[in-house]
């Protein structure tokens, strides 16, 4: 049950309407069998591999709350890691481990044959396995107390709308707001029904319009120019951002209108100026987790230049790993390790040259210039996270350095390659003007900081009103448009 | 692909009256009869338009183009002082 689907549409209404019915202490086995209906409705069989995960953690989560021996504490949450690191592994990396394995025997052995094992890729099993593992590591340095109720727990884990996709809640920003009771207000309906819409929007309209051109070139990537490779892959930034930053908006208001704030996943990162700025802004709950779990531990960034870097890399290679069984997603990974590593040792030499020069880095002319360089640089890293295999890879760049041109026919040749008409055209600029505008929506910049009175406040009910009228035509008729054509996608981050 | 909604008047009158009523209640500060009639004439214009042969992403293009007239109405700062 994708969230851009009908199913959905009638599910949500459902749940949040029968949630405000029932009394408070029946609403957690509500939430917790509309959660597990909505998981297994990919697969009946999935349900077994999150119950493993849960029921580890939250057995060794006691375990460690109840004994004040280091060893026996560590003992439980080594094997935990274990545990759901190696379902993890398993299930998402086993054929890549074994192509990558076959590929080095192939070295010494060129009659190898492949090995594949018939496995599915349980739908969210990134998410839901770090968000446990977050808890565990929590309650092992005494973060977070251990969950006795386990269907909290079990709430926890398989919330519905952040399930499948994220973002990764830390127990305590979660589990405290399951576990009070939640009272109807409409401001949480409303902020809610604005997260919708613009996750509609960004999803229905931007990513799955963006994804028509970016797949057109990328199908056949020999016969494109390098402006059209450069357009689609800008196009796929636009797309992948506004697919993510749609669905977890889609979590934000679902969960909004129960009363559950979640997480903000984005902030603007397309507006960012540095790289280092860019993944603090893009899917910020992954990042805080990888910067709080893994770098931290390594020693972050209060040891040696070099050991910096090399951590920097370590946590940007197992990013671009969490993202696919792929070794191009390890090569964007490592891709963006570099920027920011470069980033990292230059800041102070930059900084020291421009207060020489009297230049302020933050003025928004300097940052727009900022702005545009690491848009251009990241355009081509991208290339990385789209392509299907490396040598895909080689092709895109190869077009993307050697093809150029000018003059009329080059554009009409990228145009062509791009799938684009005057109609798509005006399509696209609307969208895209569409996805520059719905941040203003949701997020308090819409809500003034003091109440509104008079003329204003008519002015704000009125547009707000507007806004959901349009917002749902806007995303009906795209995406029946998208439906007709065939070109509307699952959520791309699913299969993370 | 020739634009239905740009080829004809009528669609086009419609529209502009929608935006026009859009825009008037906006400046005006009006009550929501206003915002609610403009609604009514777009909803009224799109269905006529698609009956007429345009296409959904002409009609969503329209909608998208009301629904960023709206957002940017949205007051920002401190409000009425």
């Amino acid at each position: 049950m994708n969230f851009n689907s009908i199913e959905f549409l009638i599910f949500l209404p459902v749940v949040v309407t029968a949630y405000w019915l029932l009394p408070f202490k029946a609403r957690w086995v509500l939430l917790l069998a509309a959660s597990l209906f909505f998981y297994m409705s990919w697969n009946v069989w999935l349900i077994i591999l999150i119950g493993i995960t849960t029921v580890t953690a939250y057995v060794a989560a006691i375990a460690v709350s109840r004994t004040d021996n280091v060893k026996l504490r560590k003992a439980w949450l080594i094997a935990t890691l274990v545990i759901c690191l190696g379902i993890l592994i398993f299930f998402k990396y086993i054929n890549f481990l074994l192509e990558s394995a076959v590929g080095v025997i192939r070295l010494f052995n060129a009659g190898q044959a492949d090995i594949v094992l018939d496995i599915i890729l349980p739908v969210g099993i990134s998410f839901y396995t770090f968000q446990t593992l977050s808890y565990v590591i929590d309650v092992y340095r005494g973060d977070y107390p251990a969950e006795r109720h386990f269907g909290y727990f079990a709430l926890y884990v398989t919330y519905f709308p952040q399930l499948v996709a994220g973002p990764i809640e830390k127990p305590g920003t979660l589990l405290p707001q399951l576990r009070t009771e939640q009272k109807l207000n409409s401001d949480d309906l409303l902020e809610g029904g604005k997260w919708l819409i613009s996750g509609f929007f960004r999803k229905c309209v931007v990513a799955d319009f963006c994804g028509i051109f970016v797949n057109k070139v990328y199908a056949d990537l020999g016969s494109a120019n390098a402006l059209a490779v450069f357009a689609a892959s800008a196009l796929f930034l636009f797309q992948i951002y506004n697919d993510f930053a749609g669905y977890s908006e889609i979590a934000l208001g679902s969960a909004r209108l129960m009363g559950v704030k979640l997480t903000h996943n984005f902030e603007k990162p397309l507006t960012s100026a540095s790289f280092t700025e860019f993944f603090r802004r893009w899917h910020i709950t992954l990042n805080q987790w990888f910067t709080q779990y893994v770098y931290i531990p390594l020693g972050g960034s209060r040891c040696g230049k070099w050991r910096r870097v090399l951590n920097t890399m370590i946590v940007f290679a197992l990013c671009g790993l969490w993202h696919g069984a792929n070794w191009t997603f390890v090569l964007w990974g490592l891709a963006a390790g570099v920027f920011v590593s470069i980033e990292s040792l230059i800041r102070r030499p930059v900084r020291a040259f421009c207060n020489e020069k009297g230049i302020d880095l933050q003025s928004p002319g300097v940052r727009f210039i900022r702005q545009i360089a690491v848009f251009m640089l990241f355009v081509p890293c991208c290339i990385l996270f789209r392509a299907q295999n490396v040598a895909e890879i080689g092709v895109a760049f190869t077009r993307l350095f050697t093809a150029w041109g000018f003059g009329g026919e080059y554009f009409a040749a990228a145009f062509q390659s791009l799938g684009m008409d005057g109609g798509r055209l005006i399509m696209l600029a609307a969208s895209l003007a569409g996805m520059v505008l719905v941040y203003r929506l949701p997020r308090g910049d819409s809500s003034p900081s003091l109440p509104l009175s008079g003329g204003y406040a008519r002015v704000n009910y009125n547009c707000t009103a507007a806004v959901f009228i349009y917002g749902a035509l806007a995303v009906a008729f795209c995406w029946l448009a998208l439906l007709a054509g065939s070109d509307v996608s699952g959520f791309a981050y699913f299969q993370f | 692909m020739e634009s239905v909604i740009l080829s004809s008047p009528v669609l086009l009158c419609g529209y502009m009256a929608a935006l026009a009523l859009c825009v008037v209640g906006i400046v005006k500060k009006t009550g929501f009869w206003l915002t609610a009639l403009s609604a009514i004439v777009f909803v009224g214009t799109s269905i006529y338009a698609l009956l007429s042969g345009a296409s959904l992403e002409e009609a969503g293009i329209a909608a998208i183009i009301f629904l960023c007239v709206n957002i940017a109405a949205l007051p920002r700062g401190r409000g009425d002082k």
